[in-house]
């Protein structure tokens, strides 16, 4: 009952929550395309490389 | 060096001056600023414009008029509000920082984006600073106009073989302008949209707040403008498409205040003129704003003493006054080239009204259905694209790239947002919200090509003033969870945005030291694109003159950094006429794009000699 109860108070924010997670879900890992996954890993590679610089400045 | 610090001086006492007038005519809080803002806009561009008519504009010319209208204005206000007013808008100005503080000091959400946000922006000036503009459409036309102003001082049609160049409406240019004439270099004017950016946030917290949402909630969805990879990524570019959105928020944003003074009016109207000068598709924006400003004057109508002429039509008319102004554009390509949105035509119907190409046909023609990814359909084009599924040549956000550009955080929190907000709307009667985003969205489905990111970035308003009527309305712990994964999400657009495409770290590495040794435009300039250009820029000497052919890329670069040089189109029939104008000319050196018209011209003439041959270009010198 307590159960139900807290599902029909909340029915607003649940939907809103759960519609996050289904585009979440959509966006992350349906549409995770390889073309995606080659540029994410050229960012990170940049990124590697910034950081590598930053704390190498000067030296 | 001196003239950017002459031209930081007088931008900041135009500032100064006109927020000035605005704090004196007791405007507070929005108001003020958008009064600030187009006040000082306009004084630009008016006075541009007013120099350019009389072939008149320059550098100098242009900050000498400035301080003049400038010393007009604190004059007038000095006359008309007296000396007190001075001193109260110094203690004003000087007590800003602690209200600010006393304001956000209890959001520790909007603390930790406004600190990405702060850095992200700071990066994006440094890379702007850094790097010279590298954009297609602005070293194709965009910059090509400005430095015609330059060298002509005007802004009347020069001969050219490039459409857009004489085609499109100007006023993003005169904008841009101000950041390269005085200054006399465009280290400056691929940053011009940085100040529309915050237009555009500041009108979105408002219109948020108009239709009932938390000033705190407001405050955190407006941020997230700045967020949309697209935005991020046209900062450092000439283009002009944040410009367009952040005035059509401003807008919506004066449409949906409770009264609107004669001021607020005319501000109307300078929006709608600067909407209709940026971009021909500004008219989109205007057809769909006015059923709000008609909307408007019906609400705030004097039921007693009103009539039809001080209800609509004075107000019509304060706001027709300033928009006339942009219509210079289409007027000067009626007369001058048969259509009033040249380069394109019209059509209504299937029927023909003004010559030439549709822009949806232009469009059509751009995406080439048998190499295009993108799916055929209207809706699976725009699912394509706001899923980000295919990269834009190997980066996944590019200034212009049609496979991507609103990034993840609206299609995974301002997209659900949107439906939830549909929900509080109908159960709150709110139709000012379904006015505001029935307008939105109205804009969105007429607007050709609107699956094209760049375009339709304004449909992410949506989401933003809906996300901000959630956030009012959902439990505070509800609240807390959505705006830590926005948090998460926008560190998320930092990371994959830190290279703007074009300027991953070494490049970055790779340019300070080129500048430190003295190359104007620095080691960007060695890539193959622009190779030619540098060839060219080392080889010209002062008061030299080029002439580009009948199918150019790009023209900018063709100048030499500090625009002693000229460069000009030299209209022909024929390869006999061709030549003769270029003797008349005094013309030194021809840049011809490889199996133009002018190449085969070239090749055949003895007295022109071939210097430089690439994949693409090839350039002649004539003795």
């Amino acid at each position: 009952m307590r159960f139900t109860k807290f599902i029909k108070d909340n029915i607003v924010e649940l939907v809103f929550v759960l519609l996050i997670i289904l585009f979440f879900y959509l966006y992350f890992v349906v549409y995770m395309t390889p073309s995606r996954i080659a540029w994410y890993t050229e960012m990170q590679h940049q990124i590697n490389i910034l950081i590598y610089e930053i704390t190498h400045i000067g030296r | 060096m001196l003239l950017l610090v002459l031209w930081a001086f007088i931008s900041i006492v135009m500032l100064l001056s006109t927020d000035l007038l605005s704090y004196s005519l007791r405007r507070t809080g929005w108001l003020r600023f958008a009064s600030t803002f187009f006040i000082f806009f306009s004084q630009i561009i008016v006075t541009e414009f007013g120099l350019g008519l009389f072939s008149a504009l320059n550098g100098f010319s242009l900050f000498l008029l400035n301080i003049g209208v400038t010393t007009g204005i604190l004059i007038t206000i000095y006359k008309v509000f007296g000396r007190r007013i001075f001193k109260e808008y110094l203690l004003n100005l000087r007590s800003a920082p602690t209200r600010l503080w006393q304001l956000l000091r209890r959001d520790p959400f909007w603390i930790l984006l406004s600190c990405v946000a702060l850095l992200l922006v700071s990066w994006i000036v440094f890379i702007g600073l850094l790097f010279p503009a590298t954009d297609f459409d602005g070293n194709s036309y965009h910059l090509t106009f400005i430095a015609n102003v330059i060298q002509n001082h005007n802004f009347f049609d020069a001969p050219t073989s490039l459409l857009w160049l004489n085609g499109y409406p100007k006023g993003g240019e005169f904008i841009g302008m101000w950041n390269m004439l005085i200054p006399h270099t465009d280290t400056l004017v691929d940053l011009a949209q940085v100040p529309f950016l915050i237009l555009g946030i500041y009108a979105l917290y408002e219109t948020a707040t108009a239709l009932g949402a938390d000033k705190k909630q407001a405050r955190f969805s407006a941020l997230l403008f700045l967020f949309i990879p697209v935005v991020l990524n046209q900062l450092k570019t000439t283009y002009v498409d944040v410009m367009l959105s952040a005035l059509f928020f401003a807008g919506l944003a004066m449409l949906v205040k409770k009264r609107l003074g004669k001021l607020d009016l005319l501000i109307v109207g300078i929006i709608f003129s600067l909407l209709i000068a940026t971009k021909s598709a500004g008219v989109l924006f205007i057809i769909v704003l006015l059923p709000l400003l008609l909307w408007k004057l019906f609400k705030n109508r004097d039921r007693k003493r009103g009539n039809i002429i001080n209800s609509y039509i004075k107000p019509l008319l304060l706001t027709a006054l300033p928009t006339v102004f942009g219509l210079y554009w289409y007027v000067k390509n009626l007369i001058a080239y048969g259509s009033p949105i040249y380069p394109f035509g019209f059509k209504l119907a299937g029927i023909s009204i003004f010559p030439g190409k549709t822009f949806q046909e232009f469009a059509d023609a751009a995406v080439n259905p048998a190499t295009s990814v993108l799916p055929s359909g209207c809706v699976e084009r725009i699912w394509f694209v706001w899923t980000e599924q295919k990269d834009w040549f190997g980066c996944l956000y590019n200034y212009d790239t049609n496979y991507a550009g609103l990034g993840p955080i609206w299609l995974i929190v301002l997209v659900p947002a949107v439906i939830i907000a549909l929900y509080y709307a109908i159960k709150k009667r709110n139709t000012l919200y379904f006015a505001v985003t029935g307008t939105i969205l109205a804009l969105f489905l007429v607007y050709p090509a609107n699956y094209y990111s760049r375009y339709t970035m304004f449909i992410t308003g949506i989401g933003i003033l809906s996300l901000a009527i959630v956030l009012t309305n959902v439990h505070k712990i509800t609240a807390g969870i959505t705006k830590g994964l926005v948090v998460v999400l926008a560190v998320s657009v930092f990371a994959t945005n830190i290279a703007l495409c074009n300027y991953p770290p070494q490049i970055i590495k790779a340019q300070v030291k080129s500048l430190s040794s003295d190359s104007p435009r620095g080691e960007v300039y060695n890539s193959p694109t622009w190779q030619a250009f540098t060839f060219l820029e080392n080889r010209l000497r002062a008061g030299e003159a080029v002439a580009y052919d009948s199918s150019p890329y790009f023209i900018y670069p063709l100048w030499k950094p500090d625009y002693s040089t000229k460069v000009i189109y030299l209209p022909a029939i024929n390869a006999t006429e061709w030549y003769k104008k270029l003797d008349q000319g005094k013309i030194r050196y021809v840049f011809t794009t490889k199996k133009s018209l002018e190449n085969g011209w070239a090749k055949d003439n003895k007295g022109m000699q071939n210097i430089y041959k690439d994949q693409m270009y090839e350039i002649y010198q004539i003795y």
